[in-house]
């Protein structure tokens, strides 16, 4: 089952799939572990949570995972394709086509509306102007934003915001939804909110992975992994 | 593309203020180098304009004034003719005459400057009435003269016919056939030529006032352009022959002319262009100043377009194309500051230099305006672009 080239029959690979990778960080003669060597898999269509205290190396893992950052050692597999190697832009294409980012502070650009917000990974996808605003107004549609299309982020509530950030990350239909602290910045009836529109994404094929310290939050995820002083420590199956 | 320029035009004015300090300063050193090269322009048209007055195939010979053999340098009837005779290329040579006197016309008497034409090349202000002299009237050392435009003010102030009255100079009677009009005043205008207030055709002065005398200038016309510069030294070599060889002379032409006028205006014009070329250094530095700024002020945003997908060319092209608005708008407004200034400066005081108008190039100035523009977009812009490029999208990220 792990192993995707067994009965030599063509299967889809694995999401994501990590292998002993660590990560050094060189603070000038200083080398910092901050991850010893993590192990693990996402398959398509699942919903991870990376859980682990700050310091935990969870932050890393997740730049690993969202190809801003290159691994130090061992391999990276995503969606069939070797990143550990690859150079920035080889890696900001990735990014492009393969992870959708959501962030805990949304990161929208404040001077642009929604529309324009949704519209920018296809952008620099180089897909032309009419069909970049079909595409990000049904992203719009799908999170239930269509009516605040022209709205600056500054004119939206946090939710609204984070729903934004959500349609921009799914727009250029990515592997995977990278989610980092994304209730974070939310009261919890908004956290409730966004949090049913992943079960729904979820549900309906998206791949996510989400990283919390809240466990609470990672509650709603199929699978919850750990992360403590740069290893997995614990990977809880999940009803 | 589009999409880029609107995205930086909408940060430009974002920052409205600081925008306009950048295109100002930019425009400064535009208009400024702008400036001088229409002056530069109109400069040279003028003088060219001015000599065209002098013909190309004639230069001027004079005794040296500085020398102690002057009087004996002076030349005679017979070197002039000697000089028209043997000399390779002339075709014509004519005496240059002039003297004070009083001018009577009526009970008018006016203390003016009495000469001689030689032709009509050499009468270069055009005629306002009347005729110029014809060939038969050299021939015949007629008693006529053409008035300038002075003479005739100060001579018939009342405006009354004076074509076909007489002037008298002395025990002399002129005709008076043509008058002038107002000559260009300007200082390249007087230098180039001098035109006498009463002119006489050459014939009727060296009959009526230079018999035996020396003359102390000539005018000599070649055939042909090409022979103007070997003529002027066997002009020289064969006086000096005459003479024993121990005088000299000095030639004047329209190329030398125009080497003196130009050299004066070419060490002007190189001041100036400094000026203009530091300020337009001072204004690069600028905007590459705040193409950092803008970008230290969007680091988060570039971290997020970065994590979103941008590659380093995406990030890069967004901040040349501010770059280039940057330096087009300065560059532009330079263009239509120093071209209006040079305009202004070229009508109101060029003109009275040179007495000539030319016409502001202004798509010269606007190729100039592109040029620059190009140039410091690329040499204050790249480095500033190239920054932003390489941000680290997880640092950028961090950025508060």
């Amino acid at each position: 089952m792990n192993n995707p080239s067994n009965n030599g029959v063509t299967r889809t690979p694995p999401a994501i799939d990590l292998r002993d990778v660590t990560k050094t960080y060189h603070l000038g003669s200083l080398e910092v572990p901050a991850l010893r060597g993590v192990s693990f898999t996402v398959e398509r269509g699942e919903y991870i949570a990376i859980m682990g205290p700050s310091g935990s190396g969870k932050s890393t893992l997740m730049n690993l995972i969202g190809c801003l950052d290159r691994v130090t050692g061992g391999t990276y597999v995503l969606d069939g394709i070797d990143v550990a190697n690859l150079d920035d832009n080889q890696l900001a294409e990735i990014r492009l086509r393969k992870i959708g980012f959501v962030f805990q502070g949304f990161n929208l650009l404040a001077r642009t509306d929604a529309l324009k917000n949704v519209c920018l990974p296809l952008f620099y996808a180089g897909v032309p102007a009419a069909e970049r605003r079909r595409k990000a107004l049904a992203a719009l549609a799908e999170v239930g934003l269509e009516d605040r299309a022209h709205h600056k982020p500054t004119e939206l509530s946090g939710g609204q915001q984070q729903r934004a950030a959500i349609a921009r990350a799914l727009v250029n239909d990515p592997t995977v939804l990278l989610a980092d602290e994304p209730t974070g910045n939310l009261d919890s009836k908004t956290s409730e909110d966004v949090l049913a529109l992943f079960a729904r994404l979820h549900e309906s094929g998206r791949t996510i992975v989400m990283v919390t310290h809240d466990a609470e939050v990672a509650r709603h995820a199929g699978r919850i992994v750990r992360v403590r002083d740069g290893l997995l420590v614990e990977e809880a199956l999940h009803a | 593309m589009i999409d880029y320029l609107l995205e930086s035009l909408a940060v430009l004015r974002a920052n409205g203020i600081r925008t306009f300090l950048a295109i100002l300063g930019l425009s400064i050193g535009v208009a400024a180098i702008v400036s001088v090269q229409i002056l530069g322009y109109a400069m040279s048209g003028a003088v060219s304009g001015s000599l065209n007055m002098l013909s190309n195939r004639m230069f001027l010979i004079q005794p040296n004034s500085q020398q102690s053999n002057y009087r004996t340098a002076g030349m005679t009837q017979r070197d002039l003719a000697a000089v028209r005779n043997t000399v390779p290329g002339v075709r014509e040579v004519y005496p240059l005459f002039f003297r004070q006197g009083i001018v009577r016309l009526g009970h008018r008497r006016i203390r003016l400057m009495l000469g001689d034409v030689g032709n009509a090349q050499s009468l270069t202000t055009p005629l306002a009435a009347g005729r110029y002299f014809t060939r038969t009237d050299l021939q015949e050392r007629a008693r006529i003269a053409i008035l300038s435009h002075n003479a005739e003010k100060r001579l018939n102030p009342n405006g009354a016919e004076i074509i076909g009255q007489s002037v008298r100079a002395g025990a002399h009677t002129y005709r008076v056939v043509g008058i002038l009009q107002k000559p260009a005043t300007g200082i390249i205008s007087s230098f180039v030529h001098f035109t006498p207030d009463v002119a006489i055709p050459y014939t009727t002065a060296v009959r009526q006032y230079m018999q035996g005398a020396k003359y102390y200038g000539a005018a000599v016309l070649v055939h042909h352009v090409a022979e103007l510069n070997h003529a002027e030294v066997q002009t020289i070599r064969l006086l000096k022959a005459r003479k024993g060889g121990k005088v000299s002379y000095e030639t004047f032409d329209r190329k030398q002319a125009a080497q003196q006028l130009g050299s004066v205006f070419g060490v002007l014009s190189v001041v100036v262009s400094l000026i203009g070329g530091i300020s337009l250094l001072v204004a690069g530095i600028g905007i590459m100043n705040i193409l950092l700024v803008s970008i230290a002020e969007r680091t988060r945003e570039i971290g997020i377009r970065k994590a979103i997908g941008a590659k380093r060319s995406q990030i890069m092209l967004q901040f040349l194309i501010e770059a280039a608005l940057l330096a087009f708008g300065g560059s532009l407004l330079g263009c239509i500051i120093g071209g209006t200034l040079g305009a202004w400066i070229n009508a109101a005081y060029i003109i009275k230099i040179s007495g000539v108008i030319v016409p502001v190039p202004w798509l010269g100035a606007l190729e100039l305006a592109v040029i620059f523009a190009t140039i410091v977009t690329l040499a204050f812009g790249t480095y500033p672009a190239l920054r932003a490029s390489r941000l680290n999208p997880i640092e950028a990220l961090r950025y508060e």
